[in-house]
């Protein structure tokens, strides 16, 4: 008999405990849920935030791409236009053009200029032969 | 009868029933929008959101020796318009005035363009219709530079639905300069392809694809790092560095163009090769074009007629055979032949020299260029000796340079030789060669009897990688079995230019200069005219150790036809300004013995064959 009336007395006090549990564990699940939303919100905030920065960062780097391949063609345009003037029919037109008295150096007043060059590093060999074709009379 | 209760029950049934019916055509929407139309519905939503962008890539590029460019890509840009967007009247006529100002195009041609809102579409069964026009070119190819200002121009004015689409354009900024070699390309859907030349037949390294961008884009077109990214890669074409000097090329067309306005020709052809190694160092014809220009093209101006025409060479043959009988020893250089005073019948057909000479030695017969005296040389050493030394020397073969296309010549096969081919080919009738074949046998003259392959193309240089191909020089082939025949012929040779020879003009002070003239009659309807020459000079200088063989051929030339007369000036002129710019110095010996000849005034044979 006593051991059903202590059985009866630690039934009561736990619903007793129960009810209190109850009322914290509620506590506790929001308090968690509201926790676990938080690090969600934080999580896509950042994540939100991360591509945005990197949207930013895309745009400039587009912007600077743009950038690149408009001085690659402003150095491509000047490079021909380089190889345009520089070439022997237009610097004789510009000669005729602006009646220089020029011809042909004798050959003791060529110095010619042997530069060892080898774009590889590798080797040196004899390379670019740069002459003086006129001299001024 | 009802009760409330019962009537509300109903209700809310009814609106049960009616939530329930609603909530199937939605899922049965729902099915038919997720599952049923997924694809056609996911792929509209994606082209909203997916990009695409094409990418060019470069045609590869083609220097000289040097590595001095001779063509290149430069940037130019489309304007492309959608006459949607543009807008009204007026828009349109102050974008059209706009464009005027920095184009080459009246008012009427962009307006029009701008204001093409539809266009009329042909259908399959015949019928028409009239569609929206959202695609107009207005100009193609504009330069870098004009399409710049433009595109300031045009956003200031806030001009709407102008694209300015960014291309490259062959171009070739030496214009004229080895255009014929070069070749050209013509644009055909954004795409370059070649017609002639190098361009032509090194396109297959030169070629460049194009890449498409895939990419998940912002409103404003920039790509979403985190969407999705395909991209191919863009492949530029490779370099080739040909083995032309553009120098020596310069001074060859400046030549070239002086004997052009002298001799008025019908055509011209010069050509620089290195003997050593096949090398082309300069090479030209006349008439030529600006691949720049479109209207100076025409076939007749582009095509490489240096491989690709074939002519009776004349007396510059001679050499090659008279070389094979000094090689087989027949003869050595002061065997005594009789020139019969420049008139000799064989086989049945008279032989004329263009000079009465009588009984000379075998050097002699070189110097003044007896066809007499050459035919009899062949005759002692038979026509199957003769048919292969000329052979070895090339003729009838091709000559390995890498441009098509390329002529074998004409040359019989020994069993398709009549009575008088043998007294014929070796004064350089009957036979045909181009003039690359020509300066190749040359080239195994002035290099001790060594054939080589003409080379054009030194290397190709991979952008990418920057890894760069030499291509390299083959093995030659010997001409000659007997070591003392190259020295004996080139001494000969070089008796030409000098006082007594049939090219004094071609002489250099302070050089010896081995060569040889020709003058040959062209072969017009079944015989031989007494009107049309070619005139040529084709030698090597300094004989004793070459810098360059050079021919000089002028076709019909008017005023004067033989080569001692037309072509040999021009050879010396050439041959000078390559020689300081090669800076090979002069013999002081020799340089003397010109100072004394040059006062002493002694005249010298008329400049003839």
């Amino acid at each position: 008999m006593n051991i059903q009336a202590r059985s009866i007395k630690l039934n009561k006090s736990r619903k007793k405990n129960n009810t209190r549990q109850t009322i914290g564990s509620k506590f506790g699940i929001v308090f968690r849920m509201i926790i676990v939303m938080a690090f969600i919100f934080g999580i896509a905030t950042l994540r939100i935030s991360i591509d945005q920065w990197a949207t930013a960062e895309d745009r400039e780097a587009d912007k600077l791409v743009k950038q690149i391949a408009q001085l690659d063609r402003e150095i491509e345009n000047c490079k021909l236009k380089k190889e345009k003037l520089s070439s022997w029919p237009n610097i004789k037109d510009r000669i005729q053009k602006f009646n220089l008295a020029l011809r042909m150096p004798e050959p003791f007043q060529v110095q010619n200029l042997t530069v060892n060059y080898d774009p590889a590093g590798k080797e040196k060999t004899s390379g670019e032969r740069k002459t003086a074709m006129l001299s001024q009379r | 009868m009802l009760t409330s209760n019962d009537s509300i029950k109903i209700r809310i049934k009814l609106v049960a029933g009616m939530a329930v019916i609603c909530f199937c055509l939605l899922a049965v929407k729902l099915y038919q929008v997720q599952i049923e139309r997924h694809e056609e519905l996911y792929e509209k939503a994606k082209k909203q959101y997916t990009a695409v962008k094409t990418t060019h890539g470069k045609r590869g590029e083609i220097f000289d020796i040097q590595g001095n460019l001779l063509v290149g890509n430069i940037p130019c840009t489309d304007i492309i318009v959608d006459p949607q967007i543009t807008g009204d009247e007026p828009v349109c006529s102050k974008a059209a005035r706009i464009f005027v100002n920095h184009l080459d195009m009246t008012y009427a041609e962009v307006y029009s363009r701008l204001s093409q809102k539809f266009r009329i579409r042909k259908l399959a069964d015949g019928k028409t219709e009239k569609v929206k026009n959202r695609f107009v070119v207005i100009a193609n190819n504009v330069p870098f530079q004009q399409a710049e200002e433009l595109k300031k121009v045009v956003k200031v004015n806030n001009l709407k639905g102008i694209v300015f689409t960014d291309t490259y354009r062959r171009f070739y900024p030496k214009s004229t300069l080895l255009s014929n070699i070069l070749g050209f390309t013509t644009p055909d859907q954004g795409k370059d392809v070649p017609v002639i030349g190098v361009e032509k037949t090194f396109d297959k390294q030169m070629e460049s694809s194009d890449a498409t961008e895939r990419f998940e884009r912002a409103r404003d077109g920039i790509p979403l790092s985190y969407g999705l990214q395909e991209a191919d890669k863009v492949k530029n074409g490779f370099n080739i560095y040909l083995t032309i000097s553009e120098p020596l090329q310069s001074i060859l067309e400046e030549e070239l163009d002086s004997l052009v306005v002298k001799w008025r020709p019908k055509a011209a052809y010069a050509v620089m090769v290195d003997p050593k190694t096949g090398n082309v160092m300069a090479i030209a014809q006349r008439p030529s074009f600006n691949p720049n220009d479109r209207t100076s093209m025409s076939p007749d101006n582009w095509r490489i007629r240096i491989t690709e025409d074939v002519f009776e060479p004349g007396s510059t043959m001679k050499p090659m055979a008279i070389s094979g009988a000094l090689d087989y020893g027949v003869i050595t250089p002061n065997t005594m032949f009789n020139c019969e005073n420049g008139s000799w019948t064989y086989a049945g057909k008279v032989l004329r020299d263009s000079h009465r000479i009588g009984t000379v030695p075998a050097y002699e017969v070189v110097q003044k260029s007896s066809n007499i005296g050459t035919a009899k040389i062949a005759i002692m050493m038979g026509e199957q000796r003769l048919h292969l030394v000329l052979r070895k020397f090339g003729f009838g073969a091709s000559t390995g340079i890498p441009v098509t296309p390329e002529t074998k010549g004409i040359f019989r096969p020994l069993n398709k030789w009549d009575a008088l081919s043998i007294s014929r080919f070796p004064i350089g009738q009957g036979i045909g060669v181009s003039p690359i074949q020509l300066v190749r046998a040359y080239c195994a003259l002035a290099d001790n009897g060594r054939l080589r392959k003409i080379r054009l193309v030194d290397r190709v240089e991979n952008t990418e990688t920057g890894v760069v191909i030499k291509k390299s020089i083959e093995e030659p082939f010997q001409v000659f079995n007997n070591p003392a025949t190259p020295e004996k012929i080139v001494s000969m040779m070089s008796l030409v230019t000098k006082k007594g020879g049939t090219a004094t003009a071609a002489a250099i002070p302070g050089f010896n200069v081995a060569g040889k003239t020709g003058t040959s009659q062209k072969f017009i309807n079944g015989q031989y005219s007494h009107a049309n020459f070619f005139s040529s000079f084709i030698g090597f200088v300094p004989a004793e150790n070459p810098s360059f063989v050079l021919l000089v051929t002028v076709d019909e030339p008017r005023g004067s036809y033989y080569g001692g007369a037309v072509a040999a000036p021009y050879f010396k002129n050439i041959a000078l300004r390559a020689l300081r710019y090669l800076d090979v110095k002069p013999d002081p010996k020799l340089l003397e013995e010109a100072e004394k000849e040059k006062n002493s005034k002694n005249t010298d044979i008329p400049q003839r064959d």
